[in-house]
Formats: C-alpha cells, structure tokens, sequence
C-alpha cells in the first residue's frame, strides 16, 4: 500500500491516517465486538464444552465425538464459518462507504479537497485506516483462536494447526482487502454514498452470477455441448470469482483432517481456491492503483450526484438486464417447456429489470424515454446471446466430421457389461483426491472404419432427433436419459470434437449394435478379454434364471483355457445371432476376479457375468469337460407361476438394458418374487420397480412364456421409437427369486398380450406392435 | 499575486467560467461580486484546488493550484456551505487543520477562541447558524493562510461579529500581508472592507477597480431646469439612468463629478447637487448596462 513516501509530507499523512482512524473507530469497535461474539468465541465455548473423554490425549490423538470443527485449519464451528463469511463480506463495504463518503457530500469535499495534500496522498490515508481498521479485528481474533487452540492441543490433538490457521487469516485478509478495495475504487467512481453500496455489491458480487446464467442457458440449451466441468465455468469455481464467496465456500472444500498443504493442492478444488486467493491478491493491489488513477481524475463536482450516466451504472445496467433476463426467460422455458419462451423471458425479463434499475439509480423516471435507446442495446445484446445459443451456435450444433477426416473415435457405450474400474490391492475400486473414482473407463475408443461409420450416424441421428423436435425439445424428454451419447472424435488433423447428449431415440441408439461386433470393442468392454489368467479365482455358473450358482475354483492353466475358449466364441459371435435367438441360451458364467492379483492395467467391468448360449460351442467343451453343464441346467416344469410386465414411459425395465437391445442382465435383473408377485393377489405395484405386473398361474401360458422368453433380443418398439418388450419374472421352484427374462410382443403367447391388455384397462396407453427386429 | 488567464469551467454542458482572466494584487482585500450562478463560487473553487479547469490557468505567484500542496498549504477556503465532522467539537476541527497547515497558530486559534463568544469543547452540531460560522471563520484565521478565500463569510453574523471580523480581517492584511477573497451578495459588507472589487458576470470579470474608483466614477444628480429637458438634451453625459418629473431631472451618469457638473451648469439650472453612489446601486446599474435583471439580486 501507499505509504508515507507518495506523500507531499509524511506528516500530513499520518495526521490524515489519524483522523480518518478517528471517525470510523466507532464503527470498527461495532465490527470487532461482533466479529469477537460470533467467531472466536464461538470457537472457545466449543472447544470447553468437548467432554474429557472426547479429548484427543486419550483417544491417540484424535478429538473424538461428533466433528466440532470445520475448514481447512480446524478454526471454524458449524455456524461460525457462515457468520464470519458475512461480516467480512458486508463490513468492508460498510467501511469504505464511510471513510470515502466525503467525496461524496459536496460541503465535505470542499473541506477535503482544499486541503494542502495531493489526492493520491488524501486516498491512501482513508485506505490505510479503513484497513487497518478491518484488519487489526481479523488479527487479534485469529491470534484467539490460535492461542487458545496452541493452551488446548491436548484437547485438539490432531485438529489444531497453527500454519492452517494462519493462512485463512491471509485468505480472510485478502478477500477483506477485495471487497474493500473495490468498495473504495467505486466510491470513487459513484456520485453518492447509496450508489456506491449498490455498485460495490454488484462489482463484487456479480461475476459467478453472470457466468452461472450464461452456463445455464448454453449446458441446458446448446444441443450436443458437452458442459464445462472445470475451470472458472465449475459451479464450485465460480464462487472463487466473487470475493464475497471466496473465503466462504473455500472452508467447504477442506476439512481439518487434511492439512498437508501439498497434499491438498493436489485437491483441484482446493488449489482453484489458493490460486484464486492469489490471484484476488494481485487484483486488489491493481485495483488500489486503479483507484488512485481514477481518483486523481475525479471531478469534486460530481459530489451528491446519482451515478445514472456514468460507465460504472451502465456496466451495472447491462450485468442486470443480461441475469434477470436469462433468469426470467429460463423460468417461462421451465414453466411452458417451450425453446422460444426463452427469448420471450429474456425480453420481459430484461426489459423490467432494466427499467427497475434505471429508475432507481436515476431516483425516478426523468431519464425515460432517452433510456429506451439503452434498454434496447442490453436487452438485445441478451437477447443475442440466447438466440446464437438456441440456433446453433454458429453451426456448433450441426458440426460432425467427415468420415474420412476422423482418425478414431470414442463413445460412452459399454455393451452389457458396463463401467471398467481399477482395483487397489485390497479390492476397492480407486478413488482419486477429489473423490473421483481413479481410472475407471466408461467409454471406448474405435478405430475401424465400421464402426467409426456406426457412431457417426449415430451422432448425425441424434442431431437429426434432437433439431428435428424445434420448440417441442422438452427439458423433461431431454433429461430423461437411457442413453445419452457422449462422442469425441480424434482428428487427423491432430483435433478433437466432443459432443455430449443427454438423450437419444432408442431407435438411434440401435444403430450401436454394430459395434458390439467390433473386435475392438470385446476387448475393451469384454471381461473376457480385459481380465487374464492368473487374476481369477475361478468361475460360478448358473441357469438361465441366473439360478443354482456353482462356484470352481480354477488354476492358471485352467483359467487360460477358458478365457482362450470364450474369446474364440465371443470373437465369432454375432450380436443379430444371439439377439434373434438362433442359439439357445444356456446359462451364465461369471468371472470371478482375484482383486488382489490383478495386474497394474487391468480394468475389471462392473458385470463379469456372461452370457452362454448354443453358440459357444468352444466354452461349453470347457464346462463339459469340467463337470458344469449339468450345474447350468434348468427344468421347466418347477417353473409354476409367472409375472409379467410390459415397458412403458413409467417402466423403463428390470436391469436388463444396454440403450441398444434388451438383455436379461444379473448385474441388476435378479428380482425378488415378493417384489412382484404376492399371493393372494393377481397383481401388485411396487415403486422400486415402477411397473404393474400381471400374474400368470396357468401351467400352459407359463410354460409357453417360458419357451418364448429370451436372455437376450432386440427391443420391440412402436411407432414412436417407444419400447414395447415384455419383461417376465419365473417362479422356480422353491427359488424366492430369479433373473427377469425379455420376451418379444411378436412371440408373446397367443391370448396373453390379450390379456395383459385387459388387464391393464386405461392405465396401458400403449398399444401392441409387431416386434421390429433391428438386427 | 493570483492570476487566472482564460479560466473555464463547465458543469456538463454549462459554461460556470468562460475564459475569465484577472489578475489580484497580494495583501489587499478583494471583494467578488455577481449575479446569482456568475460563477463567483467556482472561481474560488478553482483557486482553493478544489475544482481542476477545463481551460486555462488559475496560478498563485505563477504556481498552479491544483494538487499543488505547497501552494494549497497558503490558501484557506471557507465555503459558503461549512463542513465539520459529525460530533466534532471546535478542538478537534482545530486539531484536524493544525496537522494540514504550515501555518497554523495554536496560540492565535486560542486567543480567537477567547476574542469570539464560542464554547470550544463543544460540539459544533449544537450551535447556531451564526455561531457555527464563527467557528469556521476562527479555525480559517488561526490557520494564517496567505490566502483567504470566503465565500459568503458573513452570512449568519450579527453586526458586532461582523465588525469583528472585519477588523481582524483588516489586521491580517496589515500585518501579515495577506490577500483575502470574499465573495458576497451582500454589498454594503464590501463597500466598508474592500479594497478591489470584480464583477463576474457571464462566466467573465465585467470590471475590476479600486473601490473608491468604481465609487467615485459614477454619480448620481439631480437638478431641474425651467423650462424642462428632454434626455436628448443631456446628450453630451454617459446615462445610465435618466427620470424626469416635471422640471425636476434625477440621473446617474458615469465619469469624474468635475466633468459632469461643468456640462449640467453649462445647460443653466435652476439647481444641480451630486450624491455618490452606493456600491449596490454601481452594482446594479453595470449589471443593468449588460442587460441583467436586478430584481434578481438580494440585498
């Protein structure tokens, strides 16, 4: 800060410093009475009030009971963090429109500018006692906090840290110092004390504001973006643009049981903050010099005037307008589910929050009608922006590659064996410093020009879907995902293009199978190929129902031979074979992973369980000659009973759904019989499953579901691309529960969809289809 | 010496000052006068640093005023709106302009509090209008500034306090040699005080003269002739009132008492007599001359 020597005499200034600490004592008195009751006392009584056996000396260093302290130094009770937040968020401003307020009573600044000092001298005196002012509290209550915890660590143990503590201080400091700073540079700019509140809030509030609004519109709006989830665009990231929020919201992002700086800044959340904190400290110095700039160029004349024409109201007018407006067109969008009530909204919106503010900054409505001619520049420049979003922006929408110029490319489809995950060596899937699950893989990288193709028109059908339904596009239809297709495509060119969805057609997304006859994609996706031998225990195989389980135990010898076989069988599988049911299924295998001999790149899928049919002749040598195809039998006649269910908009399926076809799926489509079918009932709706099911008891309907139900097909679908496949649940025996198979409407026992349409009267708003095979 | 060559102000689009230039001699007292929004307050403003020029120059012994501390700590402006801090008494005003002014005299800011009726430990939110004055014109004097710039300083004092301050206002510049700057309506204050006056007018000084110059230029005379003038027959005389009722003739004219009595006497009155004019009437009839209104003005 300016010291003594940019003054014409150093005495001067510190008589001035003096004076200026002299009228606002009262009030840092007021501030540091208040900042004294609500922080670190809070902080005192909390820490007396730990009960002895809660103390860290006797629990190993560990304060014990329910956690007390919060943020990163350990310096923050539940409701002190918050309260503190808000004093240092207001005070600052309260502080500078006080000491700077002379500038703006025109008796005052006649006073203050005749004086025989220079003007940079005159600011930084009132500057200098403002923040020490709001400073010498911060310190002493910190030093409280520091001291009492330092008498206290028997208590604490682990808990107090005394750099911790010392660096919120600097972090409160700076952002004290911002808002101040900020305060004062706008003092400087503003023609009256009330309109420096006004503007000091909005310059130190509105930054994530602004940038939230524009990211709600372009993520919510912009077919195809894939979002921004990091960065100054990260709704967490954002607060760290208002100085207001900084400090805040720093204390969620860190506990006090994290307290190696470096470690912590491995953290991305927590390093965004103490860049943020940098960087916020580099800006208030900036701002004090700018402030001085603009002080030394102040007209004293503009003493007691409103701020209505200045560049500090407009800038403020148009931030208004842009976020109520958005804001009031996101609300009609939501309200009406219509693309172009946005635009309208924005214009309403706009318009009155435009017109609220000119009138109050310019204390009424003589500036009316000359800021018609504003109102239209901001209201339109919103109105802009919401329209390059809602058409494309510029052809962002619209862009996919040419095939020719595409080198590979990946999409977020997995086949039926889901999400890839690392493993530590005790087992646990590995999570990250930011609580991401480390390394695992949702998504797979293709290079052969077939499927290339297939994920293209997929991309090319999605957009097609998407600008196809114009102002129809329901926000409840978009965000009802099954499968919402995440694509980037790696250029030859040396360029990427990303495009996110959160929906697409089921008939579009069909046009995936055709990978699930890509090599590439069984070794991506396929635990088959992605574990190896020596990393299993051995397998488990039961029936098609998923029932009888069987667990061997397999030697590393054993374990290639069978991973040999099933990657012969799988690799000569074809997924329109399966799907239309030229092979019978026979039952399951399942891979069971030996976590802690897993090799170093080894993903192992969330669903190892495969399926066995007819096909793989290769695999069934293998259990034949083991001993387990008898453990994969199934006898039809304990089948007794049978619940069926169609999908519809309120079913979506039992776990058994890939987004491409339907696939009888254990991973999630084991039900429990009383879920679905209770006695004494012919039906019964239970929300964990969102269907109705229909009870079938007669043994020749069940045993023609039986024989018509499939482990694996395509989805049946109607007119408009909605799913029309049955899903059935067979009682086996004395089994309280099985794996749901699929049953095409086109194999459907004659009298039973019949039925189930009766059944279900006028809560059916469907109607039966012919099965469309895609396959 | 204070000079202002080509001074301009705008307030947005008004033109306060337009290219004023005047020159006021050191250690005399110099009386600003004008019609309301002359501009009289901006000059001082201008000079006090207070306000910077859009044009031209406002310099003090050929240094330039504004954010120019060495010249600033020579100059004391007291407004015609006064400003203490919130609370404060007449000590802790004294002890805020004590550190800002070379100058200061604690011991004179002493005596002043002695010399005027005033209560000092008292806060200054408590006194009267004309009391509050006084405190701003006794922390003004203690502060010994070379220039004194006051701008309706004497508005709220009642006669003794005027007289006060006018005769110490006369020793400053006696003893001390120093230049003060009143700006006022009030007229008849000036006539008693001022050495100099200027007249602002248009965002211009109309005139600036030696008080008893001004004074003595113009005269008022009445006289009658049988049988009675027309104005045509006082062609010869610069008129700047002419009434006529009957025989009896009342007429201001400018120029030396000798030169106008010689014409009049010259055309054979039955009588003629000379009455000097009041500054005020001066005043009135320049403003007059350039077309003001005085009804405008206050006295």
């Amino acid at each position: 800060m300016t010291t003594a020597t940019s003054c014409s005499s150093s005495g001067k200034f510190r008589h001035m410093v003096e004076n200026a600490f002299r009228r606002a004592a009262p009030l840092g008195i007021f501030y540091g009475v208040l900042m004294f009751l609500l922080f670190p006392l809070m902080y005192l009584i909390t820490l007396f009030s730990v009960p002895p056996a809660d103390y860290a000396a006797v629990n190993g260093g560990f304060l014990m009971g329910s956690v007390r302290f919060y943020g990163y130094s350990g310096a923050y009770t539940g409701g002190s963090g918050v309260l503190l937040a808000l004093i240092c968020a207001f005070m600052p401003i309260v502080f500078g429109s006080i000491l700077f307020s002379y500038l703006h009573n025109k008796r005052a600044t006649d006073v203050y500018h005749a004086l025989p000092m220079r003007r940079e001298s005159l600011f930084a005196a009132n500057y200098l006692a403002g923040l020490t002012l709001l400073w010498a509290p911060l310190v002493l209550c910190f030093g409280v906090i520091l001291m009492a915890g330092g008498f206290c660590t028997a208590i604490l143990g682990n808990l107090y840290h005394p750099l911790a503590i010392l660096g919120d201080l600097a972090g409160w400091m700076i952002v004290t110092a911002a808002i101040y700073t900020i305060t004062c540079a706008v003092a400087v700019l503003a023609g009256n004390t009330f309109d420096t509140v006004m503007f000091s809030l909005a310059f130190c509030g509105m930054y994530p504001v602004i940038l939230f609004f524009a990211k709600l519109v372009v993520e919510g709006e912009l077919l195809g973006f894939n979002g921004w989830n990091g960065g100054l665009m990260d709704v967490g990231n954002m607060m760290a643009l208002s100085p207001f929020t900084l400090m805040g919201y720093r204390l969620t992002r860190s506990t006090a049981n994290e307290t190696n700086f470096f470690e912590m800044m491995k953290v991305e959340s927590f390093s965004f903050y103490f860049w943020a904190e940098i960087a916020w400290l580099l800006l208030t110095i900036g701002l004090y010099f700018g402030a001085v700039w603009l002080y030394k160029r102040r007209k004293s004349e503009r003493a007691g005037r409103t701020t209505a024409s200045s560049l500090l109201n407009i800038v403020v007018k148009y931030v208004v307008t842009f976020v109520f407006g958005v804001a009031f067109g996101l609300l009609l969008r939501a309200t009406f589910d219509m693309r172009w009530m946005l635009t309208v909204g924005t214009v309403i919106g706009g318009a009155i929050a435009y017109t609220v503010f000119e009138a109050v900054a310019a204390r009424g409505f003589k500036t009316f009608p000359r800021a018609f001619a504003q109102m239209g520049i901001s209201v339109g420049l919103t109105v802009v922006f919401v329209s390059v979003v809602l058409t494309g922006c510029f052809g962002f929408e619209t862009r996919v590659p040419a095939l020719d110029a595409i080198e590979s490319v990946t999409v977020n489809y997995n086949g039926r064996y889901g999400m890839r995950y690392f493993y530590d060596e005790l087992g646990r899937s590995r999570y990250d410093l930011n609580d991401e699950l480390a390394l695992a893989r949702g998504s797979v990288v293709l290079t052969s020009p077939e499927s290339i193709a297939a994920v293209r028109e997929l991309h090319l059908s999605t957009i097609d879907d998407l600008r196809g339904l114009g102002d129809q596009l329901s926000i409840e239809w978009e965000r009802s995902a099954n499968f919402g297709p995440t694509i980037t495509y790696k250029l030859k060119n040396g360029r990427t293009l990303s495009r996110n969805y959160r929906q697409c057609s089921l008939e579009t997304a069909q046009g995936l199978a055709a990978l699930e006859n890509d090599e590439q994609f069984e070794r991506q996706t396929n635990p088959a190929f992605l574990l190896h031998a020596g990393e299993l225990e051995g397998i488990t195989v039961t029936n098609r129902l998923y029932l009888g389980e069987y667990f061997k135990a397999l030697d590393t010898a054993g374990q290639k031979e069978l991973l040999e076989a099933l990657q012969q069988d799988i690799l000569a599988e074809r997924l329109e074979d399966s799907a239309s049911g030229t092979y019978e299924a026979v039952g399951y295998l399942r891979l069971e992973a030996k976590r802690d001999a897993l090799q170093a790149e080894t993903m192992v899928p969330e669903n190892t369980d495969l399926l066995i049919t007819a096909q793989y002749t290769n695999t069934l040598a293998f259990l034949q000659a083991n001993g387990l195809t008898d453990r994969m039998e199934l006898d039809p006649e304990q089948i007794t009973r049978a619940a069926v269910c169609r999908y519809s908009k309120n079913f979506s399926g039992v776990g058994d759904y890939t987004g491409v076809y339907a696939y009888a799926d254990p991973y999630g489509g084991v039900v429990r019989s009383y879920d679905i079918m209770p006695d004494e009932e012919d039906s019964y709706y239970d929300g964990k499953y969102r269907g109705e099911w229909m009870l079938v008891t007669d043994p020749a309907q069940v045993g023609a579901l039986y024989r018509a139900a499939k482990n694996i097909g395509p989805m049946a679908l109607d007119e408009e691309g909605k799913s029309q496949t049955y899903q059935v649940y067979f009682e086996y025996g004395d089994e309280q529960k099985a794996l749901c198979l699929i049953v095409d409407p086109s194999q459907m026992p004659a009298g039973l969809a019949e039925s189930y349409e009766q059944w279900m009267g006028e809560s059916w708003d469907g109607e039966v289809v012919t099965a469309q095979a895609v396959y | 010496m204070i000079e202002a060559n080509g001074l301009t102000k705008y307030f947005d689009d008004i033109a306060a000052l337009k290219g004023m230039t005047t020159r006021i001699p050191a250690g005399s007292i110099y009386g600003l006068v004008g019609s309301n929004g002359a501009g009289k307050s901006t000059f001082l403003r201008l000079l006090a640093g207070v306000y910077r020029p859009d044009e031209g120059a406002i310099a003090v012994d050929g240094a330039e005023t504004y954010e120019n501390p060495a010249v600033k700590d020579r100059i004391f402006f007291l407004a015609d709106e006064l400003y203490f801090f919130q609370n404060a008494t007449m000590d802790q005003m004294a002890r805020f302009y004590s550190g800002l002014y070379g100058s200061w005299s604690q011991e004179r800011y002493r005596q002043m509090c002695v010399t005027f009726p005033i209560h000092a430990e008292r806060k200054i939110n408590t006194f009267s209008k004309g009391m509050q004055r006084q405190a701003a014109i006794i922390l003004a004097l203690s502060a010994q500034p070379d220039i004194l710039l006051l701008d309706e300083a004497f508005d709220g004092l009642d006669p003794v306090i005027r007289g006060l301050v006018r005769k110490i206002l006369a020793e400053d510049v006696a003893q001390r040699g120093a230049t003060v700057i009143i700006a006022s309506h009030n007229l008849r204050e000036l006539e008693d005080l001022c050495d100099q006056v200027g007249v602002l007018h248009g965002g211009r000084i109309l005139f600036q003269r030696d008080i008893d110059d001004l004074k003595l230029g113009f005269f008022k005379v009445q006289c009658a002739f049988r049988p009675a003038k027309e104005r045509e027959d006082f062609a010869g005389l610069d008129l700047l009132q002419f009434e006529s009722r009957g025989s009896l003739i009342n007429l201001i004219a400018r120029g030396a008492r000798e030169e106008i009595l010689g014409k009049i006497e010259a055309m054979g009155p039955l009588f003629v007599e000379t009455v000097p004019l009041t500054l005020e009437e001066v005043f009135i009839h320049e403003m007059e001359a350039v077309g003001y209104d005085y009804s405008n003005i206050l006295f």
